[in-house]
């Protein structure tokens, strides 16, 4: 009897779940999006089978800032909701000074184009797709994820990517967004050293504008994360001390330094309070120069839609206003320190020749809390 | 024992109408959900056009023509001699995010003044055929364009060190096009420069748009002199090079 009635339970269960699954799905249906077609990216993971999580995003090409981003959604489970992470995401500049003194270059200061992309660039085969003849998207592996002895998941990510063509450089814009929630920028610098300095060592610091709006806007604030040693001793201890007003930090890589941005009201199904942080992902160092838009590598600025260049941060902080609860953007410079070797070129009856093979500086945009569990297991 | 196994086949099988409908139904509601999302992606890519997609060359015309007749940019700039930097859609954020409206189409346009440096950044609202606002720009925040890189150009001929380094090749020398504007062009010859910004007060440069200008044959750069061109002094400087840094 007892078999029965467990028969008869199960079977009401299933009835129910059966009519409120559905709904339960119902309610979180894709978001309107401000694009459309190509310029719509709509990606959900793994690539095959049952979804697990999904991107939602739009992306626009314009001269001078090349590839952007705009209104990136990611939603951590079909019957979760979807997020707003970012209003928009650009280079703002490249500033490019060498080492004698000059020139001094600002790359994003003239409206250049993008060159042209086509399969060698970005091959089918490689899960390569080419938009509007300048853009590339790659949906692919990216390695493990993660492994325990036998166990192991491999993650995925969807890749856009152009080139900007900058006189005689091309800047790779590249935009990564992960199966995890992680989102990665990164500047590449290639194709051929300064004409007539070739040997000249110089600095590509592009500056990134990230207009955050975790959960929409207002309502974001912006902690600066930090790890202290707490020498003498073996302790250590981890803060995040809010930053109340427009201004510049410096990052320091011994005390893992982020900016962590959260939304008031942002909290995952366990009640912990989400954040996304921009954690910087330097090669080699970042470089400080004479001007003042280069003294800091993060900067938090109140939202303005007039204020869209680097170079003019330091007049967007003065006098600095409150930023607490409100819309927020974030700012990271990171540098390429381009030290040229013979494996840039060569000289043949005393011209150049050859390419400055591609270097790369980039960060890291990473939830914490925004999953309730460990995505992938 | 067989008593009672039948007697559970017997409570399944008046049990299993229900879970056949319970499946019906959610295979139902699981098809016109997934028609439903489908649809909804269609139409986001089918319907009216949103507020980033490209503009088509009547939105272009349309939005460079009521941005330069608005009065507030005609005050700035004047009617002559205005040059067009960029027209773009965007999408501005509102005050309240209950008022955003991803089809509103509305476009950036950037206009330059050559004589006097001044520009502008005008925001069209296309569907209201009206300029939203407009915000006056300096010299140096007004990003350079063909047009300057040919004016550079024209400036630079003038001058010996530029004729000796390009012979009598410098005739085929054009300036070069971005893939992305009208009449993008491959000449073996191009000459491309980039925007340069001195910190030493004593260097026009530092006050004035400067670029340097750059000789590309093919795909190797003509090595010579720095070219570099001050636009609102109309002048070339040639800078010898120093030598090449040890590595």
């Amino acid at each position: 009897m007892k078999l029965i009635r467990n028969a008869a339970l199960t079977s009401a269960l299933a009835f129910v779940f059966c009519l409120v699954l559905p709904l339960a799905m119902a309610q979180v249906p894709p978001p309107s999006m401000p694009c459309s077609g190509a310029n719509l990216v709509d990606q959900k993971f793994p690539v095959v089978g049952p979804e697990v999580t999904h991107w939602r995003l739009c992306w626009q090409t314009i001269p001078g800032n090349g590839l952007l981003i705009h209104w990136a959604y990611f939603r951590t489970a079909p019957s979760a909701p979807w997020r707003f992470i970012l209003w928009d995401g650009r280079v703002s500049e490249i500033f490019v000074p060498y080492h004698s003194g000059s020139p001094r270059y600002y790359d994003v200061g003239f409206g250049f184009g993008l060159t042209s992309i086509g399969s060698a660039d970005c091959p089918p085969s490689l899960g390569g797709t080419v938009l509007a003849r300048s853009v590339c998207k790659e949906v692919r592996d990216r390695g493990l994820s993660w492994k325990s002895d036998s166990a192991v998941y491999r993650g995925q990510e969807v890749v856009l990517w152009s080139a900007l063509a900058a006189a005689n450089y091309n800047y790779v814009m590249e935009w990564t967004f992960r199966d995890d929630g992680i989102i990665l920028g990164r500047v590449g610098a290639t194709s051929h050293n300064l004409p007539g300095r070739e040997m000249e060592t110089h600095v590509h610091n592009p500056i990134w504008r990230l207009d955050v709006d975790l959960n929409g806007f207002p309502n974001d604030s912006v902690s600066l994360g930090t790890h202290t040693e707490n020498f003498p001793g073996n302790t250590a201890t981890d803060t995040e001390v809010l930053i109340p007003r427009e201004g510049g930090r410096v990052w320091n890589p011994r005390s893992f330094n982020s900016l962590d941005v959260s939304d008031k009201f942002l909290v995952n199904g366990r009640k912990d309070k989400t954040s996304y942080q921009l954690i910087p992902l330097p090669t080699g160092g970042l470089a400080q120069h004479q001007e003042p838009f280069t003294k800091n590598d993060f900067w938090v600025t109140l939202y303005n839609g007039a204020e869209m260049s680097a170079k003019d941060l330091f007049s967007y902080i003065t006098p600095p206003q409150p930023v607490a609860d409100t819309d927020v953007v974030l700012w990271y410079r990171g540098s390429v320190h381009h030290h040229p070797r013979d494996e840039d070129g060569e000289i043949i009856n005393g011209s150049w020749h050859g390419v400055a093979l591609i270097m790369w500086t980039g960060f890291m945009f990473k939830p914490h809390n925004l999953f309730d569990r460990t995505p992938f297991y | 024992m067989k008593i009672i196994w039948f007697s559970h086949i017997s409570t399944i099988h008046k049990i299993s109408p229900l879970i056949l409908f319970a499946l019906v139904v959610f295979t139902v509601n699981s098809r016109q959900l997934i028609a439903q999302d489908e649809n909804q992606r269609e139409s986001t890519t089918a319907s009216e056009r949103r507020a980033l997609d490209l503009l088509d060359t009547e939105e272009r015309a349309y939005a460079e023509r009521i941005a330069r007749t608005d009065k507030r940019v005609q005050e700035l700039l004047g009617e002559e001699g205005v040059r067009v930097v960029s027209i773009e859609p965007i999408l501005l954020k509102p005050k309240s995010p209950k008022e955003i409206n991803p089809a509103l189409r509305t476009v950036e346009v950037v206009l330059f003044r050559p004589k006097g440096e001044v520009g502008a950044r005008a925001v069209v609202n296309l569907q209201q055929k009206e300029v939203a606002e407009v915000q006056r720009l300096t010299g140096d925040q007004v990003p350079m364009t063909t047009d300057d890189l040919r004016d550079a150009f024209q400036i630079a001929s003038s001058s010996p060190d530029v004729q000796k380094m390009l012979g009598a090749e410098m005739q085929s020398f054009q300036v070069q096009i971005a893939p992305g504007e009208p009449n993008p062009s491959t000449p073996e010859n191009l000459v491309t420069g980039l925007p340069l910004r001195s910190t030493d007060p004593k260097d026009p440069c530092s006050k004035h748009r400067c670029m340097e200008l750059f000789f590309r044959r093919g795909t190797d750069f003509v090595s010579g002199p720095s070219v570099i061109v001050d636009l609102t002094a109309k002048r070339v400087y040639i800078e010898r090079r120093k030598t090449n840094e040890t590595h």
